[in-house]
């Protein structure tokens, strides 16, 4: 193959990979609290030619003005304020996204995993993360899977678990694994895959951009949870 | 059978089902001094099954698993003890999308917050009597392999194997090893909700989970820490292939209910 053979059938790729997100419709819910990640993966999300919708905890002049900004690459970019926390708030998040947007495609659902220490666990942080950050993450999770079934059309639930690489020296499963393989094995005959990542909190840009490859690399994938490492940065250059 | 426990005091804290009432029985035949810990509200249960297993149990104790506080309290005044034997409380099925918020709300009370505030009072136990410890979680397959219709399960006994993992590396200095004996179908009857090995458990496979854990109790096991044995006639194996996954599907119908 020459040169200018080459060149052309990597434009293509790049082409194709390109159009894989254009016109699709995600909606990213930060559980994680993880606002400067949120937004980075929004933008790399509109950039990719997708449509998104971005849940907030609380309605703040930097909701909007992000918004505004992201929506100058021409996607449709939606702002929906909504407490995860609560099943009536989480209904109207779907309820807005479907009415503005028309339909969803994808969930992104942002949720730290469990806390590092065991005897110095105390009952408010450990039911913090059970009751208001994990079962949060579910009740997402549900709302968006029943909206998908309803839309009887394929559809995808990323869960991303952010972990400190620090304070973990030795590796454990992710507590949300065993939920995502459920998750799979009852949603994939509707059509809807399920996966999981495990994302270092240092590395949001990095991170933002190889989720961003994950989902334009449209993988026929489910029930697995990955670890953000290197390699997936590959498919992204 | 010999007395691998001998001397021992071990507590089997958490559920009461048939599971309990043949764990009881079991380690006491290895040697074991038993106690059982069970919630207020479960309290003729206990005394009912302690009555039919007629096993001779030193202690029957009822904790406030809801109250980290209380359950410390409680837990300082125990004579020294050995094991902790926990066995899950909630042990519901049902499909993903039909599952309530009160039955995920009480899994993750029952399977792993109130698990926490037990395995940290024992914890501080062990320490305060400086001799060493064992924690043993009984744990279900779907917590290690993902099965239909039992997210809520899952999740909440997957937490607390993440925690337990968590919990071996830190003890390890303390001596205390915590362990995990992961249950599953018997190779009889691999047709039956997977929750039926607590209750009506099949007297096979109930006797090698008691088996399992008086083994992880034992001194044989003293260098075993945030390790899983899983008793399950290979079903892990067995459920891999596309057959079986096909015909698990086909046989889920109602939830199962603690």
């Amino acid at each position: 193959m020459s040169g200018f053979q080459l060149r052309q059938v990597t434009l293509y790729v790049k082409l194709l990979v390109l159009m894989a997100l254009q016109g699709s419709v995600i909606l990213i819910v930060d559980i994680a609290d993880e606002a400067e990640f949120h937004w980075q993966l929004a933008d790399r999300l509109t950039q990719a030619g997708a449509d998104v919708a971005l849940q907030s905890p609380v309605n703040s002049t930097e909701l909007t003005a992000r918004v505004k900004a992201l929506r100058q690459s021409g996607q449709r970019v939606l702002g929906v304020v909504a407490d995860p926390t609560q099943p009536s708030e989480v209904l109207a998040l779907m309820q807005s996204v479907i009415k503005t947007l028309s339909r969803l495609d994808t969930l992104i659902v942002l949720v730290p995993d469990m806390p590092k220490h065991f005897l110095a666990l105390g009952p408010d942080e450990l039911r913090h993360w059970t009751y208001h950050q994990a079962l949060a993450a579910i009740t997402v999770c549900q709302a968006a899977a029943r909206e998908l079934v309803g839309q009887a059309q394929p559809g995808r639930l990323l869960l991303l678990s952010f972990t400190d690489t620090e304070a973990a020296p030795h590796p454990v499963p992710s507590s949300f694994s065993m939920l995502i393989g459920s998750m799979a094995l009852e949603l994939k005959a509707f059509g809807i895959s399920v996966s999981g990542i495990s994302i270092a909190r240092d590395s949001a840009t990095d991170c933002a951009r190889a989720v961003t490859a994950f989902l334009e690399a449209d993988l026929p994938t489910t029930g697995q949870y990955l670890s953000l490492d290197g390699a997936l940065f590959e498919v992204a250059a | 059978m010999s007395a691998p426990l001998a001397g021992k005091h071990c507590l089997v804290a958490g559920g009461v089902h048939q599971l309990t009432g043949v764990m009881l029985k079991y380690l006491q035949q290895a040697g074991a001094a038993t106690s059982i810990a069970f919630d207020p509200l479960e309290g003729s249960q206990a005394i009912a099954l302690v009555s039919d297993t007629q096993v001779d149990v030193a202690r029957m104790r009822a904790l406030d698993f809801s109250s980290a506080r209380m359950l410390q309290s409680q837990v300082m005044s125990f004579e020294p003890l050995d094991t902790l034997i926990w066995l899950p409380r909630w042990y519901g099925l049902s499909a993903f999308l039909e599952s309530s918020s009160a039955d995920w709300q009480q899994a993750l009370e029952r399977n792993f917050e109130q698990v926490v505030y037990t395995l940290q009072a024992v914890t501080r136990l062990f320490i305060a009597q400086s001799q060493g410890g064992r924690i043993i979680i009984v744990s279900l397959l779907p917590a290690q392999h993902p099965h239909p219709d039992s997210s809520v399960l899952a999740m909440s006994l997957s937490a607390l194997q993440t925690l337990s993992l968590r919990a071996a590396h830190e003890l390890r200095s303390h001596h205390i090893t915590v362990n995990t004996v992961v249950a599953g179908w018997s190779q009889s009857d691999w047709s039956y909700p997977v929750t039926e090995v607590f209750d009506p458990s099949p007297q096979g496979l109930a006797t090698n989970i008691a088996a399992a854990c008086a083994f992880l109790a034992s001194d044989s096991a003293s260098h075993m820490t945030g390790s899983s044995l899983t008793v399950d006639d290979g079903y892990r194996l067995h459920m891999r292939t596309r057959s079986t996954l096909d015909q698990n599907l086909s046989k889920v119908t109602s939830p199962v209910r603690a």
